[in-house]
């Protein structure tokens, strides 16, 4: 079983292994350009995680209301 | 409907008077928001000799000479007037013949002693091949 | 167009023409960073005097687009809400306000990222860095005016008022580079004699303001329904208390 485990540098050969070690160093600035994209990707997908999750807490709280309110509804009629 | 006109005008006559209220408070302090001032400007009226200020300019092409100990030495020019600078300490990536740059310290005996070098860049961007072709064709217009 | 205007101020109209966009701008989020981040990452080649690192310019240019674009949105909104005193109006204001924050922090974040390696500084008080961060406190402004009177249409109105008075700086971030000499570079894209960022550098910098666009129409329209979704609650509430 072990012969058959696979590394993904085994199926690149070294040119292409240099070619994503030249791409992840951008050229000796990768610091400040990785840092920008991955700053932009945090604060963009806590954003919208943050407020899916304050939509979800409100749609829940109004369908607590709906369901009492429906149900008083239903008690006075009877 | 009327109250509507009048809220409206209001707002609009508040946002005009703002207007012009900003517009003169900026022109008032222009001097303070230039961020650098040119040789030329410089040579015209030299600010006081241990005043700090930061100068502004083209490095000068073939001016850059670097000494021992990460010192060096460029010219600094507006096209008319060029000023001597004088810089010990590392240079930004940008910092380069014919680029713009502005440079922080104060005025020694005509030479400007710098004590921090920014490097301006200009608004052109492309990749390497087209500034060799335009260069080739010899019709370049930026900094080279 | 005031019947056509108020008829999509009504918020259950609102919903109805939200349920439908909503799902689209979030695929066009999706699709337009996927193929922006390719070309802006891997396709778009390095600048000639930058290098790589004019890559950055590709998440900071369309931040600092939207943190404008944001700002207008809110002072249209916050004068059709002190004219003809729109609530939906209102609630875009509101919840466009975090957002463009969270922009202009953006712009100015990857802005330093971009300046220490190339100017050599951080930071530099010049006009358009300057007039950035004051844009970041009028939004801040914005935002806690909201929230600091009691009475939320007095928070409403006052903080409408400091959005109104605040779109002076819009124009003075834009024109910023022109007026004064700045260490920032000036305008590239949107100039009198066309861009001067070539055709192979121009295409990653539109697909990812398109792509900003379209994430800033999915959150801003999540948070509307929110906001429409707490007023019922509210509602539901004062019923309860009346009972």
């Amino acid at each position: 079983m072990a012969t058959k485990k696979l590394y993904i540098s085994d199926s690149l050969d070294g040119a292409s292994m240099d070619l994503i070690s030249q791409f992840l160093s951008m050229g000796g600035h990768a610091v400040f350009i990785w840092s920008s994209y991955l700053l932009v990707f945090i604060v963009l997908v806590t954003f919208i995680i943050l407020s899916y999750r304050r939509l979800r807490k409100r749609l829940d709280e109004l369908a607590e209301f709906e369901k009492i309110g429906s149900g008083e509804k239903i008690e006075e009629k009877i | 409907m009327k109250r509507k006109y009048k809220r409206l005008y209001f707002v609009a006559i508040g946002l005009v008077l703002l207007g012009l209220a900003t517009g003169l408070i900026l022109n008032a302090l222009e001097e303070n928001i230039v961020l650098f001032l040119s040789p030329s400007q410089v040579v015209e009226t030299p600010p006081p000799s241990s005043k700090k200020f930061r100068l502004g300019g083209v490095v000068e092409r073939g001016s850059i000479i670097k000494g021992e100990n990460a010192q060096v030495e460029f010219r600094v020019s507006d096209g008319t007037t060029s000023i001597l600078v004088i810089y010990k300490g590392i240079l930004p990536d940008l910092f380069r013949e014919k680029q713009g740059v502005v440079a922080d310290g104060k005025m020694v005996d005509r030479i400007f002693q710098a004590d921090e070098i920014l490097a301006k860049h200009d608004e052109n961007y492309m990749p390497p091949e087209v500034a060799e072709t335009i260069k080739k064709m010899g019709q370049w217009k930026g900094q080279e | 167009m005031n019947v056509w205007f108020s008829k999509f101020a009504n918020p259950n109209r609102f919903l109805k023409v939200s349920s439908v966009i909503e799902p689209w701008a979030t695929r066009f989020t999706f699709a337009l960073f996927g193929v922006g981040l390719c070309f802006s990452l891997f396709i778009s080649p390095p600048d000639y005097q930058q290098g790589e690192t004019v890559r950055i310019m590709y998440v900071h240019v369309p931040s600092a687009w939207m943190a404008l674009f944001c700002y207008t949105v809110m002072a249209i909104c916050s004068g059709s809400y002190l004219i003809w005193k729109h609530p939906l109006a209102s609630i875009i204001g509101k919840e466009t306000a975090p957002i463009g924050a969270c922009f202009t922090f953006l712009a100015l974040a990857t802005g330093s990222l971009w300046g220490q390696p190339m100017w050599g500084t951080w930071w530099v008080w010049d006009a358009r860095l300057t007039s950035m961060l004051v844009l970041l406190f009028l939004y801040l402004g914005y935002i806690a005016l909201q929230e600091a009177f009691d009475d939320r249409v007095r928070g409403s109105r006052a903080a409408a008022v400091i959005a109104l008075v605040g779109f002076l700086n819009v124009p003075i971030i834009k024109f910023s580079v022109d007026w004064w000499n700045t260490l920032h570079q000036p305008a590239s894209v949107f100039k009198m004699d066309g861009p001067s960022i070539h055709s192979s550098m121009l295409t990653p910098l539109f697909l990812m303001a398109l792509a900003f666009k379209a994430y800033y129409i999915w959150l801003l329209l999540v948070r509307v329904r929110s906001e429409l979704v707490a007023g019922k609650v509210t509602r539901w509430k004062q019923r309860k208390v009346a009972d």
